[in-house]
C-alpha cells in the first residue's frame, strides 16, 4: 500500500480524488500536513504527481508565488460593504438619541445638580430617593433636585459606586458613556473609560442597553459596553482550573450568548484549567479541543456549538 | 455559510491576526506567499489548467482584500482560503461551457498548447509513448474507469452514475491506477524525461 512513508489516513485513493480534483478542502489540508510531515512523504507525493502528470496534456507546473504576487498589484481599492453604512447609520442615530435624551434630562424643568470630583477626590452622595453613591476621583454627576415620579434619571461621567434604593415601580436609570443602564435594585460599580463603559454588578441585577442593544446583567457578572462597535456584552475573563467541560460549556454559553452543547456524555467530564482574557470565541474552542483531543462543529442556524469526540 | 467542520490539529498563527489586514497589505502577502502554491496545486486538480487554477487563487486573494472589512471568518484563515478556493474552482467549473476532450489531443499529438519550441514538442513525444504503454498494464476496468476521469474529465459521481458501480468502487480503482503508473513510470527511462521536461519550463522561466 500507499508509504513506507509515516501516514496520517493518506491512502491512494485520497492522493487520487486529490489528483482527480475531488478533494474536499479538508482533505486537501490533510495531504499538505501529510506532505509537510516529513521529506519522505513529500518526495512520494511528488513522484505521484509527476506519474499523474504524464497522463496529462496540460501538466500541472510550479508557478513562482512571488511573481504571481507582483502580477496582481497594485491591489484593487476595496469595495466598501452595505454593512458598513448600516453601522455608520446606527450609530449616527444612537448618537442622536443620546442627545435627544441628555436634553430632554437637562432640559427638564426640575432644577439639575452637577458634581464634580478633582483628580484626587472621591465624593460620597445622598440622592433624592435616598440611594447612596460614591463618585470616584475626575468623575461627574448630574442629578435631578426631585426624581420625576414614573423613572430616576441621572447622568454620569467617570467612575461611580452605587448602592440604589429599590422601587420596582421607578426604576433607576444611568446615562453613561453611550448607554443607559436600568437598575432593578442593587448594588454596583460604573466605570467609563476611553473606549468602554464597564459596569461590574455587586448584587441583584440591572439592565444595559441602548437604542439598539440590550444586556440583563445580575450579581458577581461584569459587562462592558464597547464605544468602538456599540455592543454591550458580558466580559469574558474566565479562569478555569481543572474545570469540567461542562461546567466550562455553561459559562461560555452564557458569556457568547450560543448554545455550547456536548454530543457524548463521555467528554463532559473531561477536566480543563485555562484563563481566557477577553479571547474570541473560536480562540477559545481552538483551545480546548486541541488540549482534550475532541473536536467542534458549528450550526450557525441553529446558534449552536457541539463537541463531539475525535473521529 | 452552512455547517463549517474545523479539526484542529496545529494552531496556524491566532485567529485574531486576520483583523490586520484592515490596516496591512504586508500581512496580505505574507499569507499568500505562504499558501500560494498549495492552493495553486489544489485548485489545478479541480480545474486541470495552470492559469486558470492562478486566476482562481489570485481571486480569493482579491476578494478577501476587498472583502476584509465585513468577512467573518469563523474558522482558521487556512480553513477559509482552502474552502474559498474550492468554491471558486467549482462555480467555475460550473460557467465552463464546453469540456474539453484532453484524451483527443493528448493521443493526436496536439500536446500542450504552449509547447511550440521542438525541444519540447520531442521530449512530449517520446514521453506519450510510454505513458500510453503503461497504460495498457492497468487492467480492463481499471484503465477505463481512469480514462473517464483523466480524459473526458468526468467525476466521480458520473463515473459511478454511467458505469452503476459505486463512487467507492471508482475511488478504490483510481487508488490502484495511480499507484501502477507511480511504479511502472518510475522502473521505465520516464523519470528522465520528465526531469529534461522540468528543466526545460525551468529554463524557460527564467529567460521569460
Amino acid at each position: 500500500m500507499a508509504q513506507k512513508a509515516e501516514n496520517m489516513n493518506v491512502t491512494d485513493e485520497l492522493l487520487s480524488r486529490y489528483f482527480s480534483g475531488e478533494a474536499s478542502p479538508e482533505e486537501a489540508m490533510t495531504i499538505d500536513d501529510w506532505r509537510d510531515r516529513n521529506e519522505a512523504n513529500n518526495k512520494e507525493f511528488n513522484a505521484l504527481r509527476t506519474a499523474w502528470n504524464a497522463t496529462s496534456t496540460h501538466p500541472y507546473v510550479i508557478q513562482d508565488a512571488r511573481a504571481v504576487w507582483q502580477q496582481m498589484q497594485p491591489l484593487p481599492q476595496r469595495s466598501r460593504p452595505r454593512r458598513i453604512r448600516i453601522a455608520t447609520w446606527t450609530a449616527a442615530a444612537a448618537v442622536l438619541t443620546g442627545i435627544v435624551i441628555s436634553l430632554a434630562i437637562l432640559l427638564r424643568p426640575v432644577r439639575q445638580y452637577t458634581v464634580t470630583t478633582a483628580a484626587n477626590e472621591t465624593r460620597q452622595l445622598k440622592l433624592p430617593d435616598s440611594s447612596h453613591l460614591t463618585l470616584l476621583a475626575s468623575s461627574t454627576l448630574t442629578y435631578p433636585e426631585t426624581f420625576a415620579t414614573a423613572e430616576r434619571h441621572i447622568a454620569l461621567q467617570g467612575r461611580a459606586g452605587f448602592d440604589i434604593h429599590s422601587i420596582p415601580e421607578q426604576p433607576f436609570i444611568i446615562t453613561v458613556g453611550g448607554l443607559q443602564i436600568k437598575v432593578l435594585g442593587t448594588a454596583f460599580n460604573v466605570a467609563e473609560e476611553d473606549t468602554a463603559t464597564i459596569v461590574k454588578v455587586l448584587t441583584g441585577k440591572v439592565l444595559m442597553y441602548t437604542s439598539s442593544d440590550t444586556l440583563p446583567v445580575a450579581g458577581g457578572q461584569t459587562a462592558i459596553y464597547s464605544k468602538h462597535d456599540q455592543h454591550i456584552r458580558y466580559d469574558r475573563v474566565f479562569h478555569f482550573e481543572n474545570e469540567e467541560l461542562s461546567v466550562v460549556c455553561k459559562a461560555l454559553s452564557a458569556a457568547y450568548q450560543t448554545n455550547i452543547i456536548i454530543d457524548h456524555p463521555a467528554i463532559a467530564s473531561l477536566k480543563i484549567s485555562s484563563n481566557f482574557d477577553n479571547k474570541s470565541l473560536d480562540y477559545i474552542l481552538e483551545v480546548i479541543t486541541t488540549t482534550l483531543n475532541i473536536q467542534y462543529t458549528r450550526k450557525p442556524e441553529k446558534n449552536e456549538i457541539h463537541f463531539t469526540e475525535e473521529n | 455559510m452552512c455547517i463549517v467542520y474545523l479539526r484542529v490539529k496545529h494552531f496556524y498563527g491566532t485567529l485574531e491576526p486576520l483583523n490586520d489586514l484592515k490596516t496591512d497589505s504586508a500581512l496580505l502577502e505574507q499569507y499568500f506567499l505562504e499558501y500560494f502554491e498549495v492552493l495553486h496545486s489544489y485548485a489545478y486538480t479541480i480545474l486541470k489548467d495552470n492559469d486558470e487554477a492562478k486566476d482562481a487563487v489570485q481571486a480569493v486573494f482579491i476578494q478577501l482584500w476587498q472583502k476584509r472589512e465585513s468577512l467573518q471568518i469563523r474558522q482558521s484563515v487556512r480553513a477559509y482560503l482552502y474552502t474559498a478556493t474550492h468554491n471558486h474552482c467549482l462555480n467555475h467549473i460550473k460557467s465552463r461551457k464546453i469540456r474539453r476532450k484532453h484524451y483527443d489531443r493528448f493521443a493526436s499529438g496536439m500536446s500542450s498548447t504552449s509547447t511550440t519550441d521542438i525541444e519540447q514538442q520531442i521530449v512530449f513525444t517520446d514521453m506519450k509513448k510510454e505513458v500510453l504503454e503503461a497504460m495498457k498494464a492497468l487492467p480492463d476496468r481499471c484503465r477505463e474507469i481512469f480514462f473517464k476521469s483523466r480524459f473526458e474529465e468526468k467525476s466521480y459521481s458520473e463515473i459511478a452514475a454511467e458505469l452503476q458501480i459505486s463512487v467507492k468502487t471508482v475511488e478504490a480503482q483510481m487508488g490502484k491506477a495511480l499507484r501502477t503508473l507511480r511504479t511502472i513510470l518510475s522502473e521505465r527511462t520516464f523519470s528522465w524525461l520528465i526531469i529534461s521536461a522540468q528543466l526545460i519550463s525551468v529554463l524557460k522561466n527564467l529567460f521569460h
